[in-house]
Protein backbone atom coordinates (compact mmCIF):
# COMPACT_ATOMS: atom_id res chain seq x y z
CA UNK A 1 0.00 0.00 0.00
CA UNK A 2 1.18 3.53 -0.78
CA UNK A 3 1.54 5.62 1.77
CA UNK A 4 -0.13 9.29 1.90
CA UNK A 5 1.66 11.64 4.33
CA UNK A 6 -0.66 14.67 5.72
CA UNK A 7 -1.36 16.20 8.67
CA UNK A 8 -3.94 18.77 6.64
CA UNK A 9 -7.40 18.95 8.11
CA UNK A 10 -8.87 19.32 4.84
CA UNK A 11 -7.26 16.38 3.50
CA UNK A 12 -8.29 14.12 6.65
CA UNK A 13 -11.27 14.43 6.27
CA UNK A 14 -11.56 13.78 2.50
CA UNK A 15 -9.80 10.59 3.71
CA UNK A 16 -12.37 9.90 6.14
CA UNK A 17 -14.89 10.62 3.77
CA UNK A 18 -13.39 8.41 0.47
CA UNK A 19 -11.99 5.26 3.14
CA UNK A 20 -16.61 5.71 4.24
CA UNK A 21 -16.73 4.41 0.37
CA UNK A 22 -14.62 1.65 0.29
CA UNK A 23 -17.30 -0.93 0.96
CA UNK A 24 -19.97 1.73 -1.58
CA UNK A 25 -21.15 1.07 -5.10
CA UNK A 26 -20.52 4.65 -5.38
CA UNK A 27 -19.31 6.81 -8.46
CA UNK A 28 -16.61 9.33 -6.64
CA UNK A 29 -15.10 12.27 -8.60
CA UNK A 30 -11.40 13.63 -7.15
CA UNK A 31 -10.51 16.94 -8.95
CA UNK A 32 -7.47 18.87 -8.00
CA UNK A 33 -4.51 20.31 -9.70
CA UNK A 34 -1.87 18.29 -10.93
CA UNK A 35 0.63 16.72 -9.20
CA UNK A 36 -1.69 16.96 -5.47
CA UNK A 37 -1.54 13.89 -4.56
CA UNK A 38 -4.32 12.71 -5.82
CA UNK A 39 -3.34 9.40 -7.31
CA UNK A 40 -1.47 8.57 -4.39
CA UNK A 41 -4.43 9.23 -2.44
CA UNK A 42 -6.40 6.89 -4.36
CA UNK A 43 -3.51 3.69 -4.15
CA UNK A 44 -3.54 4.42 -0.25
CA UNK A 45 -7.31 3.54 0.00
CA UNK A 46 -7.80 1.40 -2.93
CA UNK A 47 -4.95 -0.76 -3.51
CA UNK A 48 -6.61 -3.42 -5.41
CA UNK A 49 -8.45 -0.70 -7.99
CA UNK A 50 -8.45 -1.64 -11.85
CA UNK A 51 -7.23 1.56 -12.91
CA UNK A 52 -7.53 2.70 -16.76
CA UNK A 53 -7.40 6.06 -19.20
CA UNK A 54 -11.09 7.41 -18.93
CA UNK A 55 -10.22 8.86 -22.56
CA UNK A 56 -10.44 5.20 -24.14
CA UNK A 57 -15.09 4.74 -23.66
CA UNK A 58 -14.68 1.64 -25.37
CA UNK A 59 -11.75 0.02 -22.85
CA UNK A 60 -13.64 1.75 -20.00
CA UNK A 61 -16.86 0.15 -20.50
CA UNK A 62 -15.34 -3.64 -21.01
CA UNK A 63 -13.13 -2.41 -17.41
CA UNK A 64 -16.60 -2.10 -15.99
CA UNK A 65 -18.12 -5.06 -17.22
CA UNK A 66 -15.00 -6.99 -15.61
CA UNK A 67 -14.36 -4.71 -12.37
CA UNK A 68 -16.06 -3.75 -9.42
CA UNK A 69 -13.84 -1.54 -8.45
CA UNK A 70 -12.44 1.09 -11.35
CA UNK A 71 -10.13 4.13 -10.94
CA UNK A 72 -10.26 6.32 -14.50
CA UNK A 73 -7.65 8.73 -15.11
CA UNK A 74 -7.89 11.87 -17.40
CA UNK A 75 -11.90 12.47 -16.64
CA UNK A 76 -11.38 15.83 -17.35
CA UNK A 77 -10.13 15.55 -21.18
CA UNK A 78 -12.64 12.15 -21.31
CA UNK A 79 -16.13 12.23 -23.56
CA UNK A 80 -18.99 12.25 -21.61
CA UNK A 81 -20.61 9.42 -19.77
CA UNK A 82 -23.94 8.33 -18.44
CA UNK A 83 -24.80 7.65 -15.30
CA UNK A 84 -26.23 4.73 -16.09
CA UNK A 85 -22.48 3.70 -16.96
CA UNK A 86 -21.32 3.80 -13.18
CA UNK A 87 -24.32 1.97 -12.02
CA UNK A 88 -23.47 -1.27 -9.26
CA UNK A 89 -19.47 -0.18 -9.26
CA UNK A 90 -17.01 1.54 -7.58
CA UNK A 91 -15.71 4.21 -10.17
CA UNK A 92 -13.33 6.96 -8.65
CA UNK A 93 -12.69 9.30 -11.52
CA UNK A 94 -9.62 11.57 -11.51
CA UNK A 95 -9.91 15.23 -12.95
CA UNK A 96 -6.80 17.01 -13.04
CA UNK A 97 -8.52 20.90 -13.77
CA UNK A 98 -10.85 21.73 -11.14
CA UNK A 99 -12.13 24.59 -12.82
CA UNK A 100 -14.35 21.74 -15.04
CA UNK A 101 -15.75 19.77 -12.00
CA UNK A 102 -18.74 22.08 -12.58
CA UNK A 103 -19.72 20.19 -15.96
CA UNK A 104 -18.88 16.98 -14.68
CA UNK A 105 -20.19 16.88 -11.00
CA UNK A 106 -23.93 15.63 -12.01
CA UNK A 107 -22.28 11.84 -12.71
CA UNK A 108 -21.12 11.69 -9.46
CA UNK A 109 -22.55 11.50 -5.99
CA UNK A 110 -18.87 12.32 -4.38
CA UNK A 111 -17.15 14.87 -5.23
CA UNK A 112 -14.05 15.72 -3.77
CA UNK A 113 -11.43 19.20 -4.14
CA UNK A 114 -8.07 18.49 -3.44
CA UNK A 115 -6.55 21.88 -2.48
CA UNK A 116 -3.28 22.60 -4.01
CA UNK A 117 0.27 22.74 -2.28
CA UNK A 118 -0.09 26.35 -1.56
CA UNK A 119 -2.97 25.77 0.69
CA UNK A 120 -1.98 22.84 2.70
CA UNK A 121 1.66 24.58 4.80
CA UNK A 122 1.11 21.91 7.04
CA UNK A 123 1.87 19.25 4.18
CA UNK A 124 4.71 21.39 2.72
CA UNK A 125 6.47 20.56 6.01
CA UNK A 126 6.00 16.71 5.84
CA UNK A 127 7.08 16.16 2.17
CA UNK A 128 9.94 18.84 2.53
CA UNK A 129 10.88 16.33 5.33
CA UNK A 130 10.77 12.99 3.07
CA UNK A 131 12.07 14.33 0.22
CA UNK A 132 15.17 15.40 1.91
CA UNK A 133 16.01 12.56 3.58
CA UNK A 134 14.86 10.50 0.21
CA UNK A 135 17.74 12.38 -1.51
CA UNK A 136 20.29 12.91 0.70
CA UNK A 137 20.46 8.66 1.10
CA UNK A 138 20.05 8.75 -2.51
CA UNK A 139 22.65 11.03 -3.41
CA UNK A 140 24.79 9.55 -0.01
CA UNK A 141 25.08 13.01 2.23
CA UNK A 142 24.11 14.25 5.23
CA UNK A 143 24.89 17.53 4.53
CA UNK A 144 22.13 20.34 5.80
CA UNK A 145 20.46 22.75 3.36
CA UNK A 146 18.87 25.42 3.67
CA UNK A 147 14.77 25.23 3.21
CA UNK A 148 14.43 29.01 1.53
CA UNK A 149 13.23 29.47 -2.08
CA UNK A 150 11.63 25.98 -1.75
CA UNK A 151 9.12 25.44 -5.41
CA UNK A 152 5.53 24.48 -5.41
CA UNK A 153 4.56 25.96 -8.48
CA UNK A 154 3.58 22.78 -9.70
CA UNK A 155 3.18 21.08 -6.25
CA UNK A 156 4.23 17.89 -5.50
CA UNK A 157 6.23 17.39 -8.50
CA UNK A 158 8.45 21.09 -8.21
CA UNK A 159 8.80 20.85 -4.26
CA UNK A 160 10.34 17.15 -4.93
CA UNK A 161 12.56 18.74 -7.76
CA UNK A 162 13.74 21.68 -6.13
CA UNK A 163 14.78 20.09 -2.80
CA UNK A 164 16.58 17.00 -4.75
CA UNK A 165 18.20 19.91 -6.81
CA UNK A 166 19.63 21.47 -3.55
CA UNK A 167 20.47 18.24 -1.94
CA UNK A 168 22.69 17.36 -4.98
CA UNK A 169 24.10 21.16 -5.55
CA UNK A 170 24.96 21.18 -1.73
CA UNK A 171 26.98 17.78 -1.76
CA UNK A 172 29.17 18.48 -4.79
CA UNK A 173 32.79 18.58 -4.19
CA UNK A 174 35.51 20.71 -6.06
CA UNK A 175 36.68 18.12 -8.45
CA UNK A 176 32.53 17.49 -9.37
CA UNK A 177 31.69 20.88 -9.89
CA UNK A 178 34.95 21.33 -12.34
CA UNK A 179 33.50 18.11 -13.84
CA UNK A 180 29.99 20.12 -14.22
CA UNK A 181 31.79 23.15 -15.49
CA UNK A 182 33.68 21.59 -18.12
CA UNK A 183 30.58 19.77 -19.62
CA UNK A 184 28.89 22.43 -19.58
CA UNK A 185 31.67 25.21 -20.63
CA UNK A 186 32.09 22.37 -23.47
CA UNK A 187 28.55 22.17 -24.77
CA UNK A 188 28.23 26.17 -24.53
CA UNK A 189 31.99 27.69 -25.86
CA UNK A 190 31.69 29.62 -29.13
CA UNK A 191 32.53 32.41 -31.03
CA UNK A 192 29.14 34.67 -29.29
CA UNK A 193 30.00 32.85 -25.59
CA UNK A 194 33.77 33.22 -25.21
CA UNK A 195 36.20 34.33 -21.76
CA UNK A 196 34.19 37.37 -20.50
CA UNK A 197 31.01 36.27 -21.17
CA UNK A 198 31.74 32.82 -19.82
CA UNK A 199 33.54 33.94 -16.37
CA UNK A 200 30.63 35.08 -15.11
CA UNK A 201 29.45 31.52 -14.58
CA UNK A 202 32.49 31.48 -11.77
CA UNK A 203 32.33 35.19 -10.94
CA UNK A 204 28.27 35.50 -9.69
CA UNK A 205 28.13 32.91 -7.39
CA UNK A 206 31.62 33.90 -5.67
CA UNK A 207 30.30 37.22 -5.34
CA UNK A 208 27.14 36.88 -4.16
CA UNK A 209 28.03 33.68 -1.84
CA UNK A 210 30.88 36.55 -0.48
CA UNK A 211 28.44 39.12 0.20
CA UNK A 212 26.03 36.87 1.97
CA UNK A 213 28.78 35.53 3.96
CA UNK A 214 30.41 38.79 5.16
CA UNK A 215 27.62 41.44 4.55
CA UNK A 216 30.13 44.35 3.55
CA UNK A 217 32.07 45.19 -0.45
CA UNK A 218 35.22 46.06 1.58
CA UNK A 219 35.10 43.19 3.85
CA UNK A 220 34.98 40.92 0.92
CA UNK A 221 36.90 42.87 -1.42
CA UNK A 222 39.59 41.95 1.41
CA UNK A 223 39.08 38.67 1.48
CA UNK A 224 39.25 38.01 -2.03
CA UNK A 225 42.71 39.95 -2.68
CA UNK A 226 41.03 42.14 -5.11
CA UNK A 227 40.18 46.42 -5.32
CA UNK A 228 36.86 47.07 -3.40
CA UNK A 229 36.62 49.44 -6.80
CA UNK A 230 36.72 46.01 -9.06
CA UNK A 231 34.33 44.59 -6.50
CA UNK A 232 32.08 47.15 -7.10
CA UNK A 233 32.52 47.58 -10.95
CA UNK A 234 32.16 43.24 -11.15
CA UNK A 235 29.02 44.24 -9.09
CA UNK A 236 27.73 46.59 -11.26
CA UNK A 237 28.31 44.68 -14.20
CA UNK A 238 26.76 41.39 -13.26
CA UNK A 239 23.78 43.37 -11.78
CA UNK A 240 24.22 41.95 -8.14
CA UNK A 241 21.69 43.54 -5.81
CA UNK B 1 -80.30 -4.83 -1.30
CA UNK B 2 -81.19 -2.75 1.07
CA UNK B 3 -79.20 0.65 2.52
CA UNK B 4 -79.44 -0.49 5.96
CA UNK B 5 -77.10 -4.06 4.55
CA UNK B 6 -74.69 -1.64 3.66
CA UNK B 7 -71.86 -1.15 5.53
CA UNK B 8 -70.56 2.31 5.68
CA UNK B 9 -68.43 2.37 8.56
CA UNK B 10 -65.96 0.03 6.57
CA UNK B 11 -66.40 2.62 3.34
CA UNK B 12 -64.72 5.36 5.72
CA UNK B 13 -62.54 2.58 7.37
CA UNK B 14 -61.19 1.70 4.16
CA UNK B 15 -61.07 5.36 2.74
CA UNK B 16 -57.40 6.30 1.87
CA UNK B 17 -58.59 10.29 2.43
CA UNK B 18 -58.68 10.91 6.27
CA UNK B 19 -62.23 10.81 8.19
CA UNK B 20 -62.70 12.36 11.73
CA UNK B 21 -65.61 12.80 14.00
CA UNK B 22 -65.35 15.43 16.75
CA UNK B 23 -67.54 15.91 19.93
CA UNK B 24 -68.55 19.71 20.05
CA UNK B 25 -65.88 20.35 22.14
CA UNK B 26 -63.12 18.70 19.97
CA UNK B 27 -62.56 15.66 21.19
CA UNK B 28 -62.29 12.63 18.59
CA UNK B 29 -65.21 10.32 18.97
CA UNK B 30 -64.27 8.44 15.83
CA UNK B 31 -61.79 8.51 12.91
CA UNK B 32 -60.54 6.10 10.14
CA UNK B 33 -56.83 4.36 10.03
CA UNK B 34 -55.52 7.32 8.05
CA UNK B 35 -56.48 9.85 10.09
CA UNK B 36 -54.86 7.65 12.60
CA UNK B 37 -51.80 8.36 10.55
CA UNK B 38 -52.20 12.13 9.85
CA UNK B 39 -53.07 12.28 14.04
CA UNK B 40 -48.62 11.50 14.09
CA UNK B 41 -48.11 14.63 11.61
CA UNK B 42 -50.63 17.35 13.45
CA UNK B 43 -52.81 17.24 16.32
CA UNK B 44 -56.33 16.77 16.48
CA UNK B 45 -56.82 20.62 18.03
CA UNK B 46 -55.38 21.89 14.34
CA UNK B 47 -57.65 19.96 12.56
CA UNK B 48 -60.62 20.77 15.12
CA UNK B 49 -59.85 24.25 14.58
CA UNK B 50 -60.45 23.87 10.91
CA UNK B 51 -62.89 22.22 11.09
CA UNK B 52 -64.70 24.83 12.99
CA UNK B 53 -63.53 27.86 10.95
CA UNK B 54 -64.42 26.03 7.45
CA UNK B 55 -68.39 24.52 8.89
CA UNK B 56 -71.12 25.53 7.50
CA UNK B 57 -73.13 28.64 9.15
CA UNK B 58 -76.71 25.94 8.99
CA UNK B 59 -76.80 21.99 9.25
CA UNK B 60 -75.16 20.68 6.22
CA UNK B 61 -72.03 19.70 4.61
CA UNK B 62 -69.51 22.45 3.11
CA UNK B 63 -66.54 21.85 0.70
CA UNK B 64 -63.76 24.16 0.78
CA UNK B 65 -60.73 23.77 -1.45
CA UNK B 66 -56.73 24.94 0.07
CA UNK B 67 -53.82 23.60 0.47
CA UNK B 68 -53.24 21.86 3.42
CA UNK B 69 -49.68 20.13 4.18
CA UNK B 70 -48.76 18.27 7.00
CA UNK B 71 -44.84 16.29 6.43
CA UNK B 72 -45.47 14.35 3.76
CA UNK B 73 -49.42 14.34 3.63
CA UNK B 74 -50.62 17.30 1.10
CA UNK B 75 -54.21 17.46 0.62
CA UNK B 76 -56.06 19.65 -1.88
CA UNK B 77 -59.53 20.34 0.15
CA UNK B 78 -61.92 19.41 2.62
CA UNK B 79 -65.22 18.75 3.33
CA UNK B 80 -67.16 19.26 6.87
CA UNK B 81 -70.55 18.87 7.91
CA UNK B 82 -72.77 18.06 10.99
CA UNK B 83 -76.60 16.88 11.05
CA UNK B 84 -77.02 17.98 14.62
CA UNK B 85 -75.53 19.61 17.58
CA UNK B 86 -73.70 16.05 18.36
CA UNK B 87 -70.57 15.40 16.15
CA UNK B 88 -69.04 17.57 13.21
CA UNK B 89 -67.15 15.60 10.86
CA UNK B 90 -64.23 16.59 8.79
CA UNK B 91 -62.79 15.09 5.85
CA UNK B 92 -59.62 15.78 3.81
CA UNK B 93 -58.96 15.26 0.15
CA UNK B 94 -55.62 13.79 -0.93
CA UNK B 95 -53.44 15.82 -3.40
CA UNK B 96 -52.96 13.30 -6.83
CA UNK B 97 -49.54 12.66 -6.96
CA UNK B 98 -48.03 12.98 -10.56
CA UNK B 99 -47.52 9.22 -11.63
CA UNK B 100 -43.99 8.62 -12.93
CA UNK B 101 -42.22 6.32 -15.46
CA UNK B 102 -39.96 4.71 -12.10
CA UNK B 103 -37.99 1.59 -12.92
CA UNK B 104 -38.73 -1.47 -10.72
CA UNK B 105 -38.10 -1.27 -7.30
CA UNK B 106 -35.18 -3.90 -7.93
CA UNK B 107 -33.70 -2.11 -11.03
CA UNK B 108 -29.93 -0.21 -10.36
CA UNK B 109 -30.41 -0.77 -6.51
CA UNK B 110 -28.02 -2.82 -4.33
CA UNK B 111 -27.97 -4.71 -1.31
CA UNK B 112 -26.55 -1.60 1.22
CA UNK B 113 -25.65 -1.00 5.03
CA UNK B 114 -27.77 2.82 4.87
CA UNK B 115 -26.00 3.60 8.33
CA UNK B 116 -22.05 3.55 6.31
CA UNK B 117 -24.18 5.52 3.32
CA UNK B 118 -25.43 8.19 5.34
CA UNK B 119 -22.02 8.30 7.32
CA UNK B 120 -19.85 8.43 4.02
CA UNK B 121 -22.75 11.47 3.11
CA UNK B 122 -21.88 13.13 6.53
CA UNK B 123 -18.15 12.83 5.83
CA UNK B 124 -18.82 14.58 2.54
CA UNK B 125 -20.64 17.37 3.99
CA UNK B 126 -18.26 18.07 6.99
CA UNK B 127 -15.46 18.84 4.26
CA UNK B 128 -17.27 22.42 3.72
CA UNK B 129 -19.72 22.73 6.66
CA UNK B 130 -18.51 23.18 10.34
CA UNK B 131 -21.65 22.36 11.61
CA UNK B 132 -22.03 20.47 14.44
CA UNK B 133 -23.54 17.33 13.50
CA UNK B 134 -26.03 14.97 16.03
CA UNK B 135 -27.10 11.48 14.38
CA UNK B 136 -29.48 9.15 15.91
CA UNK B 137 -30.01 6.11 13.92
CA UNK B 138 -30.47 2.40 14.84
CA UNK B 139 -26.92 0.53 14.02
CA UNK B 140 -28.80 -2.84 14.33
CA UNK B 141 -30.83 -1.90 10.87
CA UNK B 142 -30.35 -4.39 8.28
CA UNK B 143 -29.14 -3.96 4.96
CA UNK B 144 -31.63 -2.61 2.27
CA UNK B 145 -32.03 -2.46 -1.33
CA UNK B 146 -31.18 1.34 -2.24
CA UNK B 147 -29.75 2.92 -5.80
CA UNK B 148 -26.83 4.34 -3.61
CA UNK B 149 -25.67 6.84 -5.83
CA UNK B 150 -28.98 8.71 -6.55
CA UNK B 151 -29.52 8.10 -2.97
CA UNK B 152 -26.03 10.01 -2.31
CA UNK B 153 -27.35 12.80 -4.67
CA UNK B 154 -30.42 13.67 -3.12
CA UNK B 155 -28.60 13.25 1.01
CA UNK B 156 -25.58 15.32 -0.40
CA UNK B 157 -28.11 17.52 -1.77
CA UNK B 158 -30.11 18.01 1.01
CA UNK B 159 -27.34 18.26 3.67
CA UNK B 160 -25.84 21.25 1.47
CA UNK B 161 -29.35 23.26 2.50
CA UNK B 162 -28.17 23.17 6.46
CA UNK B 163 -24.02 23.85 5.35
CA UNK B 164 -24.06 27.11 7.46
CA UNK B 165 -26.43 26.38 10.48
CA UNK B 166 -24.45 25.39 13.76
CA UNK B 167 -26.35 22.45 14.80
CA UNK B 168 -27.88 20.01 12.49
CA UNK B 169 -29.52 16.97 14.41
CA UNK B 170 -29.40 13.73 11.92
CA UNK B 171 -31.84 11.61 12.43
CA UNK B 172 -32.83 7.62 10.79
CA UNK B 173 -35.66 5.51 12.60
CA UNK B 174 -38.12 3.08 11.29
CA UNK B 175 -41.75 4.31 10.99
CA UNK B 176 -44.59 1.85 12.48
CA UNK B 177 -47.88 1.00 10.46
CA UNK B 178 -46.98 3.29 7.61
CA UNK B 179 -46.35 1.44 4.33
CA UNK B 180 -45.51 2.49 1.08
CA UNK B 181 -47.00 0.58 -2.11
CA UNK B 182 -44.54 0.36 -4.80
CA UNK B 183 -45.49 -2.08 -7.43
CA UNK B 184 -48.61 -3.66 -5.74
CA UNK B 185 -45.45 -4.87 -3.23
CA UNK B 186 -45.86 -3.44 0.57
CA UNK B 187 -42.64 -1.83 1.94
CA UNK B 188 -42.33 -0.30 5.54
CA UNK B 189 -40.60 3.11 5.46
CA UNK B 190 -37.38 4.41 6.77
CA UNK B 191 -37.28 7.90 7.66
CA UNK B 192 -34.73 10.16 7.60
CA UNK B 193 -35.14 13.50 9.31
CA UNK B 194 -32.70 16.01 9.30
CA UNK B 195 -33.62 19.62 10.73
CA UNK B 196 -31.73 22.65 11.83
CA UNK B 197 -32.56 26.27 13.35
CA UNK B 198 -33.13 27.25 9.30
CA UNK B 199 -32.35 25.72 5.97
CA UNK B 200 -31.48 27.46 2.81
CA UNK B 201 -34.13 26.08 0.43
CA UNK B 202 -32.19 27.76 -2.65
CA UNK B 203 -32.14 24.35 -4.35
CA UNK B 204 -35.33 23.03 -3.88
CA UNK B 205 -36.26 22.13 -7.12
CA UNK B 206 -33.35 20.02 -8.26
CA UNK B 207 -34.00 18.27 -4.71
CA UNK B 208 -37.91 17.48 -5.83
CA UNK B 209 -36.33 16.56 -9.02
CA UNK B 210 -33.54 14.11 -7.51
CA UNK B 211 -36.43 12.48 -5.69
CA UNK B 212 -39.01 12.24 -8.71
CA UNK B 213 -36.81 9.99 -9.85
CA UNK B 214 -36.08 7.88 -7.24
CA UNK B 215 -38.74 5.83 -4.69
CA UNK B 216 -37.66 8.40 -2.04
CA UNK B 217 -40.13 11.07 -0.86
CA UNK B 218 -39.23 14.14 0.19
CA UNK B 219 -40.96 16.40 2.12
CA UNK B 220 -39.24 20.34 2.34
CA UNK B 221 -40.32 22.41 5.45
CA UNK B 222 -39.00 25.08 6.80
CA UNK B 223 -36.15 24.15 9.39
CA UNK B 224 -36.32 20.63 8.09
CA UNK B 225 -36.04 18.01 5.62
CA UNK B 226 -37.16 14.05 5.25
CA UNK B 227 -36.50 11.97 3.28
CA UNK B 228 -38.93 8.49 3.23
CA UNK B 229 -37.53 5.52 2.14
CA UNK B 230 -38.88 2.44 1.25
CA UNK B 231 -37.47 -0.40 3.43
CA UNK B 232 -36.98 -3.09 0.56
CA UNK B 233 -34.32 -5.84 2.55
CA UNK B 234 -34.84 -8.14 -0.46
Amino acid sequence: MENFNTSSPEIIKIQKGLRLTKTLLVSSLIAGEKHTGKKTLIKNIFPDAFWIDARDIKEVKRALELHQEVVLTNFDKSLPYNESDFFSKRVIAICDDPAIVKKKESLFSFVYLLPSLKDRPEDVKILTKIFINESKEIIGTDINISMENLDISENIKSLKKSIYKKVFSSSLDKNEIKSILYNYLYNVLDEENGYRELIEVFEEPLIKAGLKKYRSQLKLASILKINRNTLRKKIYELGID
Amino acid sequence: MSLESIDFNFLIEADINPAIIFSPDGHIIHLNSTAEVLLGYTSSKELFEIAMQYAPQTYGHKTTTMDLKYNLFLFYGITVGYENDEYIYLRLYHKPRIGSNKESVNCNTTQTDINTLIEANIALFQIESNAEITLLTDQGLPEIKIDQNRFSKLLNKSLNNFKDCKNVDISLKLIIGEYIIIKKEKYQILSLEIKSESRDSTFDNQLESLSENSFITISLNENSISLEIPFIAQ
